[in-house]
Order: structure tokens, then sequence, then C-alpha cells
């Protein structure tokens, strides 16, 4: 089946897409329609990620899906990449949230700075589902500032022992393993320095000292997975380093490939969010007439509208320069920033229009809004993604103060 | 083993079609592949993946647009694929249609030749019939289980009463129904597969066939006019304070009212 939100497409953006990239969307909006929304609530209630449908995700091939075919991933384009990530989001934010960790988090670095050994160990298992991976940089005491962590690896023979904590990692007790950012060496007492030490280390589930734990009664990306990661004298092998980055541009440009991601997911969240929102409003009868016919529904509903659209302006010409080779981090903020934000309004616009029934998790529109507060804060806070900008545009970095 | 598909566009089963000047609006409806047709094609694929050396092609007649859903059709792991498009194609009659795919699956030396059973817009199920006639083979129809043997068939048919067994030689063309098989999804190595395989196009001169017998004006019959199915009236919620009380109210209302009884 082809081409899919045609009735909310005003600017016929479709257009914008090759046949093939059309076709990417529909087949994996089809899956998530068909095979994961009549699970989603269950789990959602639960705190549960569907682990079920891993193998199913894994068949459609989502994992690393721009990654090159011999590491048993299909080679897409950037901007089918980012219709993969709207089509999942449009379920749920923790479906995307699976798939860009697996893919952005976990994939990409181990493709990109990891040795040929490292790829066919670990790429072909994580495309096929049968691993999964998780991404640890966050810690207790240093969320919006990674390059102050204080998780440490010291080298020891054959290798290096790790302590610390990561906090807030998704998919943390559910991996096989973990790509963990640490400084190299002792503490030197000058932190720029020491970030200049960061590498990353392939932590595997079962290494000895290594433990994790789950955050229960989250009210947000209840169907994701999110834990704490310990490390009390694990030794990593060597092997396990990742060999070719070095200091927080390891980190950072996997977010960026996440970032990417989540820019073009938010909208898919936002777009289900009108969808439904204009179905209930044509439907729901108030003062002997349809609400969607009067103004100030009409008000929200066509500003939800409009930011979708221009977010996904954003997002394709993002996916173009990206394609170029040329696309800038402070550009990926941007649309990650503003597109998470609006997601978030349409989410908490569509509630409304619902009245009472937007409450009910059946109606899913406030289990998107709720979902979308931890989009905007993970991957770079709302405001972290304001300094990104102003630091670009202005040439004056705001982080310090 | 060679294995010729045929398949076909139909609104999307989601669209709501209005009408316009007494006549189905189809402008700006999303064009889908068949869903009988669908089955179809998962048998040849299943086929094709069980039994090496198979070789499947899909063959549709559709217009400039159609290629998207061919490419959906060779995603789902169609070796191949075969367009007949034609201005002079709009219009035509189920057996016109069925004369060009005769004449584009002749060539391709087919042994197994398989379609929906109908159409989801129409709902004629002539062509599949029509194109075994033309091509002087066997048909079977309404398939819902289908074993290919070297050179036979052995094909099983659901009725409303009972179940039909066939058996009988190939080449033939199998109409399928549901339950043959579960459709798969489309993966993004399929649709990445699809990019590199080929599709011919053909329009009715290449085929060797003349306009004239194509189109609206030969089809014999004629779309005079189509009306929105009446509105279904509200319901009625029989009243009564227990079950038998209702019953008796139901009774009343059966035998008064709609006088059935
Ligand atoms: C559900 C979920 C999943 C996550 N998954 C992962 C994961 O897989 N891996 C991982 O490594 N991390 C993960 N994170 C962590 C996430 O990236 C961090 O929460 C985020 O970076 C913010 O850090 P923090 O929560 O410590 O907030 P803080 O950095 O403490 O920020 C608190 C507030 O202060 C503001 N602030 C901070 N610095 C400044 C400044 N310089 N100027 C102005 N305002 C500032 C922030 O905008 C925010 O409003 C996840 C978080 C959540 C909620």
């Amino acid at each position: 089946m082809a081409a899919s939100h045609n009735a909310l497409d005003l600017y016929k953006l479709d257009e914008l897409f090759s046949d093939e990239e059309r076709i990417i969307r529909s087949a994996v909006l089809d899956w998530v329609k068909e095979r994961f929304m009549p699970l989603i609530e269950e789990h959602y209630e639960a705190g549960t990620f569907p682990l079920e449908l891993v193998p199913e995700l894994a068949e459609l091939g989502v994992f690393g899906a721009t990654l090159p075919e011999q590491y048993g991933c299909a080679g897409v384009s950037h901007t089918a990449y980012g219709l993969i990530n709207q089509a999942l989001e449009y379920g749920d934010s923790g479906l995307r949230s699976f798939v860009s960790v697996q893919s952005g988090l976990v994939m990409y670095p181990i493709y990109a700075f990891g040795s040929e050994e490292q790829r066919m160990k670990w790429l072909p298992e994580l495309a096929a589902g049968r691993r999964i991976g998780c991404f640890g940089l966050t810690e207790p005491n240093h969320g919006s500032n990674p390059g102050g962590m204080e998780t440490r690896a010291m080298p020891v023979d054959g290798g290096y022992l790790l302590n610390g904590a990561k906090a807030w990692i998704t998919n943390g007790c559910l991996s096989d393993v973990a790509v963990v950012w640490a400084k190299v060496g002792p503490d030197s007492g000058d932190q720029s320095a020491d970030s200049k030490t960061i590498r990353g280390f392939l932590v595997e589930k079962g290494m000895p000292g290594f433990s994790t734990a789950e955050y229960k009664k989250k009210l947000s990306l209840r169907a994701s997975v999110t834990s704490e990661l310990y490390f009390k004298d694990v030794f990593v092998p060597e092997a396990n380093m990742l060999p070719n980055v070095q200091g927080l541009k390891g980190p950072l440009s996997c977010l960026n490939q996440a970032r990417y991601g989540i820019a073009w997911g938010a909208t898919g969240a936002g777009m289900y969010c009108l969808e439904a929102a204009l179905r209930y409003a044509g439907e729901r009868s108030q003062f002997g007439r349809p609400i969607a016919g009067f103004q100030l529904q009409q008000l929200k509903l066509s500003q939800m509208a409009t930011e979708l659209l221009k977010g996904q302006l954003l997002c394709w010409r993002l996916g173009k320069l990206k394609e170029a080779g040329t696309v800038t981090p402070a550009q990926i903020s941007i649309a990650k920033r503003d597109n998470v934000y609006q997601a978030r309004e349409c989410a908490r616009m569509a509630r409304e229009i619902y009245g009472a029934m937007g409450i009910m998790l059946e109606s899913h529109v406030m289990r998107h809004s709720n979902n979308l507060e931890s989009v905007l804060t993970y991957e770079g806070t709302h405001d972290v993604h304001h300094l990104i900008l102003g630091e670009a545009i202005t040439g004056l970095s705001a982080f310090g103060g | 083993m060679k294995i010729a598909v045929i398949v076909k566009e139909v609104p999307d089963t989601e669209a709501v079609i209005s009408l316009k000047d007494g006549k189905p609006d189809l402008s700006g409806v999303k064009w889908i592949v068949n869903p009988y047709d669908e089955y179809a094609v998962e048998e040849a694929v299943r086929t094709a993946e069980n039994k090496p050396g198979t070789s499947t092609v899909a063959v549709m007649v559709g217009n400039a647009n159609s290629r998207t859903n061919l490419i959906d059709v060779l995603a789902l792991g169609i070796d191949e694929a075969v367009l007949i498009a034609d201005p002079a194609l709009e219009g035509s009659s189920p057996l016109a249609i069925a004369k060009a795919l005769a004449a584009a699956v002749k060539p391709l030396g087919a042994d197994v030749i398989l379609a929906g059973r109908q159409g989801v817009d129409y709902d004629w199920g002539i062509t599949g019939i029509a194109l075994a006639q033309l091509l002087d083979i066997a048909h079977v129809g309404i398939v819902s289980k289908l074993e290919l043997g070297e050179g036979s068939f052995r094909a099983e048919s659901e009725g409303d009463e009972g179940k039909l067994v066939t058996e009988g030689a190939l080449p033939a063309v199998f109409t399928t129904d549901k339950g043959i098989n579960e459709p798969r999804y489309k993966n993004l190595k399929g649709i990445m597969a699809a990019k590199k395989k080929t599709i011919t196009e053909h329009s009715l001169s290449s085929l060797g066939l003349s306009a004239g017998d194509f189109g609206v004006a030969a089809a014999g019959v004629e779309l005079v006019g189509a009306a929105e199915p009446p509105k279904r009236q509200g319901g009625r919620i029989i009243e009564g304070d227990t079950a038998e009380a209702k019953v008796a109210n139901l009774v009343k209302l059966l035998r008064e009212e709609a006088k059935v009884l």
C-alpha cells in the first residue's frame, strides 16, 4: 500500500519522497497500526515494552536501517529512516525510543567507531533483534553536562576496570550490550582536560560487577524500560573498547543520529493526535452540532495542522542535508527542539478537544502528550537546544551560565 | 516452474468514495493492490521459496501511476513485473482486460497463473476466469489450498456447502480466496531489493492489440449511474422490565408494525 496520510497532506509533501521512501513509510505504518496498536494500552498500563514484537521489528528491518547490507541491515536513505521513525512514533514514543536507541545510539557507534571484529560480532545480531543494546551517557549528577561525567575506566592488564553509574538509560535492564562512555585514567581535577579522555566501552550483560535497576512508576514513556546501570570494578577487555573515537564528540555524534530520528518521530506523534482529534471533533456533537464546527476547536485543529506541516518540512530539508553530508549539529538541534515542543502542544490540544474522553488511555492522545514530556527532556532538553542554536548564531556559549 | 501473478489496483478499502454527477468520484482516492490479489502474490512468493528454481512475475493492467503498487508487489518478493498501460484501456470491460492480460501472459510460458478471486472495486470476479478461457487452459476458482506437483495440481475450494477438491494438469489459472495463506508484511530489505528489479512496460500496440477493442466504447456494458445506499434508520430499543416482557413487546412490534409475522 502506498501513501497514507493523504487527507492531511496539505502541501503534498508526499511528492518530496521517492516511491521507495513512501513504501517504506507505509510498510512500517501498516505494521504499527495492525500489530503494535492492539498491544500498547496493556503495555503502557503495565509499564512494559512489548518485547514479543522485537522479532517482527527485526523482520521489518528497522534496526540500524541506514547501515550497509553486509551487516544485515537494509541500507535505506536517511529520509527513509526519518519516515520510519515517524511511523513508529505514530504508535508510541516508547516504540520509537526502543528503535532509536538500538539504531542510532548502539549500532551507529559500533559501526562508526568500532573495529571490524566488533562490527561483525554485534551488528548482525542487533539488526536481527537477537541482541538488545543501550547507551549509557547520562549520570545521576550529570545530565545536560555529560562532560562532567564521573564514570572512570582505569587501565589494567589486558583492559580496563570500570567504576561509576549511569542514570535514565533506555533499555538498560533489557540489554545484552551497553555502550558506556567513561573517562580513562585518574581524576586530574581539570574537567575539560579529562573530558578529552572519554572513550566508549561495550559492556556486556553478565560481566562481573555490572548490574542494573529499573525506574518504576514513570508517568511518561511507560511502554519503555528506563534503568540505572552500576559498574563496580567491572573488567572490560581491551577488545571491548571502541577504538576509533575519543572525547565528547563520540557520544555527541551518536546523539546527532538519534536527535535526527526524534525530530521526525515527533511529527508522527503529532500526526496521530491531529488525525484522532479531527475524527473525534467531527463525531462529537454539542449544542446540536459537531464540535469541529466551533471556531475555538478549529483554531486548535488549524494550529496543529500548520505546525505539523512546518515540522515535516524541517525534517525533509534536514534529511537532504544529512544525505549531502553537510548537516550541522545546530541544524539537527533546531528540528529536535521545535518538533518535539510542537508535537507536545498538538497532543495537549488534542487532549482538550477530546474533553473528558481525552484523559482516557483508550483515546491515546494523553499517552502521546505524557510521552512527549520525556522526549522534550532526553537527547538534550528543550532549553539546552536553545543554547546550542544561541551559540551557533551569536558565537557565544551560554552553557556555563 | 514459472508463476505469473495477475494484480490490479483498486481504491483503498478505507477510502470514503463519494458520488459526482451520479458516478463514483475516484479523484484523490488512494490506490492499493487488490486485497484478494495479495493472497495470490503471497502464494507465488511462498511457492518460489519452497521450490528452488521457481521464478515469479507480476502482470498488471494499470496506468502511468501504477509503478508504485508494482514496486510494492516486487517488495513482497516477486521477481519482476509487467505493466500494461495505455490510455485506450480506460473503462474497459473485464473481458477486454483479460484479452490484454492474455497477450502479455502467453509469451511468459507460465506453468501457474494466480489471480485474486475478484477485485474489491466492482466485484465482477470475471478476469481470471476469462483469462483461462482465452489461454485455453483450466481454471479453478475460490482456491483456499493449492498443492503443486510436477506438471500437476491439487486445489481445494471452500463453498457454502462443503469443500471442492480439483486435480488436473498444469498450466492452469487459480483464483485465490482469503484463507489460502496469511500475506506477509513488506520489509525494508524487500523494498530496497525491489528497486533493482525490472518492470517491463507494454502498450496495447506493443502487445499486438488494437485500441478499438478496448475502452468504454467496446465494453458492451456502460455504467449509467450509481447511488448511495439508503441511510440507515436509527435503531429502536425494545422496552420492558424483564426479558419476557421485552420478548413479548418485540413479538408485538414484529406483528403489528413490521408486519413480518
Ligand atoms: C525516559 C528517559 C529516557 C532516557 N534515556 C537515556 C538514555 O538511553 N541514555 C542516556 O544517556 N540518557 C538518557 N536519558 C537522560 C536524558 O538525556 C537526560 O535526562 C537529559 O540530558 C537531561 O538531564 P537531567 O535530567 O539530568 O536534567 P538537568 O541537566 O539536571 O537539567 C534540569 C533542568 O535544568 C535545565 N538546564 C540544565 N543546564 C542548563 C543550562 N546550562 N542553562 C539553562 N538551563 C539548563 C534543563 O533544561 C532542565 O530544565 C533519558 C531520560 C529520560 C527521561
